[in-house]
């Protein structure tokens, strides 16, 4: 029988989580592109200064392999945990800038109101949208669920129904309603 | 449930409805609940405007300003310039064709993304601005000015270059291959020129260079380079290298992982720069998948330039690769077929871009320099350095080793002259490497004397150096294996080089026994250590332990990938040589033949390596008895030194006496009398001191005389080389047996057999300890001393000597002409001593040897055919 790419990705995976090294760098080859497609979308497109797709991809791979020996379950539970690795990554590396404000004094945030396009958005709101997924997650992980992969891994709606194993449209609405309460929970945190 | 799971429900159930069916479903749900109606209808208002965070992509926090509108930006006022069009964007910003307002020339102006001008920027981009403003170099888009916009974003203004981006300049006029690493070799430069001002670029692709009509290659995009002036001394970067832009098609495996940064980077993206402007293609794996930046960072391997054009393109090149044309397309493109491509690239070119693409970065040139050298190097036909690590010091030793292999080669070739000592001697002497030898104890004088002088003087200050060297690294050698290695392999070979064999020997393989388990079994030094441990067993006449040296680097050098011709060359020679020595002709001509085609595809044919192996197979057909295909080969190989080296070079010399040997032995004398004249005449006049190659001049020429009709005049000559012989190497040693011959011969020719045989019996007793009883050496001389026996009467003694070189030679020669006077011989005895049987046989099969062969043949012929008359009108 002949291996399609997720039927290799699942066998490596298995592989990986016994912790078998060679397994580990084969599976960095084949998701390193999956990866680097996530993180593209998540970048959306912009050299950031703080952190190139190839240094996403690079961080979130480390965290998938580098964490606890995993029990995986193929190639939609590699994109959950992949997507967890890229909402640490990027947690992580909005919790350094913080830390590098501070530790600089430099309080001031940039702000420039550059032909009507918004302000650019803070470390610190990343740092509190983690915080309050988190919350939402011992209430309702479905959603939370949904948030951690449109936002953080930047899949779509439909990659994301695949993943969970449900509708597009309950994606859709998932989404909608969290979004709507993460707002407010984030509201009521800066007033 | 919780009030953040009722909330939710009642929001989810609520966001579908339209406003009047809501307002009634929130009556429903909240009643009594004001806190829950009021958290609902919150998240009703949130869902209505969006969030400015989740509606976002989670990487943009990381870019601070969001990206202008440019199309907005065109008119507006840069400094004293005013943006007139977008060019281009890219990773760090967009590029704008711009006009100064007051004199109208035009410009490339950068804004810079992301860059919010904070006080720290400010001072780091003002020294940036200072350094870039310092380039001035003819292949690099001149910097012209910098500032920082009203809103605070930076910005550069370059020179502004017409032209087309690299690969389609290339494309578009069909360059071929020499055009376009000459391009390279422009933009090399100016990477050079640009780490010699401390700057690094670190992004080098085909995009980032655009070429000018006129005016070539410039270099753009230095604005991102980074400065190296914090750490020159360790040549690296200390900033966060995840921080750097980079293109991940073109990054190096450093910048992959995330390590320091260095001059090496770029080398490296030169390589790929190379890589894809002469393919067509981004490196790829052996089986011609992309090669993916992480499976860089791993060190997997690439395809040799060479062995990807050969092969199609593949789908999953072209969705990564920038081509979507077939093979013969990118040929075309080329000026080339893909076989004619591949040719161009084959050797050189592959090993150059092996080592700008070497995965460790000390494994790459050392500059960028050093590459575009090469680069130069090879289109003007030279040999390139990419050879190496090991070119320089392989062709070196086989030059070396080669001088020895002469000697011994001659030796065993069953010739009565000594061409051979020449070679022999001179490797004792010390005369080779000059430069190299200089070299090495200057370092080893630095390394003793730190640690306190030797208290030596004048000459002996070398041998005291290289004592305490070597004792010091024998101490150190097991801390230390690898570095301490290396330098004991130098000491080694300098002892070797100064006849100090068995110390050699010795500390060779201590060494190697020590550096095998710490270094890859390629090693180039290892390699070399080993070969000439093999070499030097061999001429020793440890045969076995020798060869088996010798085998197992030739295997390593086989399994080099890529293969580095000259080694293998290198290795096959020498392995060849040892069979050779051995007396195994047949495996080593199979070795030699496979090094000559090596060699062919270096520049110059690998230079004197290529003649020299030409006269060992000369020697090898000579002593198989095809002294036509011997003639030949010392022809070619003359011709090629009288060329290269001109005439009185001491390789020139050797190749014109080997040829007037085989040209005496064919009794052609007069051909033989002007060249052997010529080469004494050319060695007394390069140097008249005593020396192995003017001994060898003698013992030609004397066996010149010999065969002519003037036996005294011979000797006098043979007993002058004789004598040198004595004086350079000791009376013990084997080659003595070959002035002992020659003279032996003259003095047979004036009649004086006893004597004769006192002096071959010298000759043998010299090659049987040395090299033993089966040697052709040792059997030529005993075939020698057989005649005079048996003209002396001495039947027995004759008949003894004969029966045992009799089946030896014949396995030497295989049964071929040089066998006649042998079989004649013996064959004549029996008959003379009345068993005419036993003759019969040997005297039937000289004569028909004789009768085959040209040359001194006809004498034995004649001999074995009266002998065999004799006997039948006696029988």
């Amino acid at each position: 029988m002949a291996h399609g790419p997720t039927d290799t990705v699942t066998r490596l995976l298995e592989a990986a989580a016994r912790g078998d090294r060679p397994a580990l760098d084969r599976l960095f080859e084949l998701v390193y592109p999956e990866l680097r497609r996530l993180a593209n979308r998540v970048r959306r497109g912009r050299a950031g200064e703080t952190l190139s797709a190839t240094a996403l991809a690079h961080e979130a791979y480390l965290k998938l392999v580098g964490g606890q020996p995993v029990a995986w379950r193929g190639r939609a539970h590699f994109l959950a945990v992949a997507a967890r690795a890229m909402r640490q990554v990027l947690v992580d590396a909005a919790r350094r800038q913080l830390a590098r404000k501070r530790g600089g004094g430099a309080r001031r945030d940039v702000s420039l109101d550059d032909g009507g396009v918004p302000a650019p958005m803070r470390s610190d709101q990343l740092v509190a949208l983690d915080e309050a997924l988190t919350r939402l997650a011992e209430t309702d992980p479905r959603r939370a669920a949904v948030v951690e992969h449109r936002f953080f891994a930047g899949l779509t709606a439909e990659e994301t129904a695949a993943v969970l194993r449900v509708s597009i449209a309950t994606v859709e609405r998932d989404w909608r309603t969290a979004r709507a309460w993460l707002s407010v929970e984030l509201a009521e945190g800066e007033a | 449930m919780s009030d953040d799971a009722r909330a939710l429900a009642v929001f989810a159930g609520a966001v579908e409805l339209d406003p009047a069916e809501r307002s009634r479903y929130l009556e429903a749900e909240c009643a009594g609940d004001a806190a829950l109606r009021a958290r609902v209808e919150a998240m009703l208002r949130a869902d209505a405007v969006g969030h400015e965070v989740l509606d976002q992509t989670p990487g943009a926090l990381f870019a601070d300003p969001r990206p202008p509108r440019h199309s907005d930006r065109l008119g507006l006022r840069v400094g004293p310039y005013r943006l007139v069009s977008e060019l281009g964007r890219g990773g760090m910003g967009v590029v704008y064709l711009a006009q100064r307002s007051d004199v109208g020339a035009r410009v490339a102006i950068k804004l810079l993304a992301g860059s919010h001008a904070t006080s720290e920027r400010r001072a780091r981009f003002e020294y940036e601005r200072r350094v870039l403003a310092r380039l001035e170099h003819p292949h690099i888009a001149r910097f012209l000015d910098a500032g920082v916009t009203d809103d605070g974003t930076l910005w550069l203004a370059l020179e502004h270059v017409e032209g087309r981006p690299l690969l389609d300049h290339c494309d578009a006029h069909r360059l071929g291959v020499r055009q376009r690493i000459a391009l390279i070799e422009e933009v090399g430069e100016a990477v050079a020129y640009a780490h010699l001002n401390l700057l690094v670029h670190r992004d080098l692709k085909p995009s980032n260079i655009i070429v000018a009509d006129p005016g070539g290659p410039k270099l753009l995009d230095f604005g991102i380079a980074k400065l190296l002036a914090e750490d020159v001394a360790t040549g690296a970067i200390t900033q966060d290298p995840m921080a750097s832009p980079m293109t991940p098609e073109y990054a190096s495996p450093e910048q992959v992982r995330g390590e320091a940064i260095t001059t090496a980077s770029d080398v490296y993206q030169l390589g790929i720069l190379l890589y894809e402007v002469l393919t067509g293609r981004r490196p790829a794996t052996p089986d011609g998948e992309p090669l993916r930046p992480f499976a860089r960072a791993s060190c997997k391997r690439f395809a040799r330039p060479s062995d990807l054009v050969a092969t199609e393109v593949r789908p999953s090149q072209v969705a990564a690769g920038p081509t979507d044309r077939t093979a013969a397309e990118l040929s075309a493109l080329r000026q080339a077929s893909p076989r004619q491509l591949r040719r161009q690239l084959a050797g050189d070119v592959d090993a150059i871009i092996d080592k700008a693409m070497r995965c460790t970065p000390g494994e790459r040139y050392g500059s960028a320099q050093e590459l575009v050298d090469d680069l130069r190097r090879h289109r003007k036909g030279r040999p390139i350095h990419a050879r190496a690590p090991s070119w320089a010091y392989r062709t070196a030793s086989l030059v070396r080793r080669h001088t020895v292999s002469v000697a011994l080669t001659t030796a065993i070739a069953l010739l009565i002259t000594a061409s051979a000592l020449l070679f022999f001697l001179q490797a004792r002497a010390v005369t080779l490497q000059r430069d190299r030898a200089e070299r090495v104890s200057q370092v080893l004088e630095r390394l003793v004397l730190t640690r306190g002088p030797a208290r030596a003087t004048g000459d002996s200050v070398r041998a005291a150096v290289l004592r305490e060297v070597m004792t010091q690294g024998r101490t150190n050698l097991s801390d230390d294996p690898e570095g301490w290695g290396r330098i004991l392999a130098i000491v080694a070979g300098v002892l070797e080089e100064e006849g100090q064999t068995d110390t050699a020997i010795t500390l060779w393989r201590e060494v190697i026994a020590a550096m095998q388990p710490r270094v890859p079994a390629d090693d180039p030094v290892l390699l070399d250590m080993m070969g000439r441990l093999g070499v030097a067993l061999v001429t020793r006449g440890e045969f076995d332990a020798g060869l088996r040296q010798l085998e197992v680097v030739l295997r390593r050098a086989r399994a080099l990938s890529p293969v580095r011709s000259a080694d293998l060359a290198g290795s096959l020679y020498d392995a060849g040589f040892g069979r050779q020595i051995a007396g195994d002709d047949g495996t080593a001509r199979r070795l030699y033949l496979e090094a000559l085609g090596l060699l062919a595809s270096l520049p110059d044919s690998g230079g004197s390596s290529y003649d020299r192996i030409l006269l060992n197979l000369g020697y090898i057909a000579d002593r198989k008895g095809d002294p036509d295909a011997a003639e030949a080969l010392f022809r070619s190989a003359l011709a090629r030194r009288r060329a290269r080296d001109g005439a009185e070079h001491d390789r020139t010399l050797n190749a014109l006496t080997s040829l007037a040997r085989v040209l005496i032995e064919q009794e052609r004398l007069d051909e033989a009398d002007g060249l052997s004249a010529a080469a004494l005449r050319g060695r007394r006049h390069v140097s008249p001191a005593p020396s192995i190659g003017l001994a060898d001049a003698l013992l030609v020429r004397a066996r010149y005389l010999v065969a002519r009709g003037a036996p005294g005049e011979g000797e006098a000559l043979a007993r002058e080389a004789l004598a040198m012989h004595r004086q350079l190497v000791g009376d013990g040693h084997f080659v003595v047996g070959f002035a002992l011959g020659v003279v032996a011969d003259a003095v047979a020719a004036q009649n004086r057999l006893a004597e004769a045989a006192e002096l071959q019996r010298g000759a043998v007793g010299r090659y049987r300890s040395a090299a033993g009883n089966r040697h052709p050496g040792t059997v030529r001389a005993l075939i020698q001393l057989a005649g005079y026996e048996h003209r002396l009467g001495r039947i027995a003694e004759a008949e003894r000597l004969y029966r045992e070189a009799v089946p030896v030679l014949d396995s030497i020669v295989e049964g071929r002409a040089p066998l006649a006077p042998v079989l004649s011989g013996l064959g004549t005895l029996l008959a003379r001593t009345g068993r005419c049987a036993d003759a019969a046989p040997y005297l039937r099969r000289a004569a028909a040897l004789s009768g085959a062969s040209g040359g001194g043949g006809k004498a034995w012929a004649e001999e074995a055919r009266s002998s065999l008359a004799e006997c039948t009108a006696g029988g």
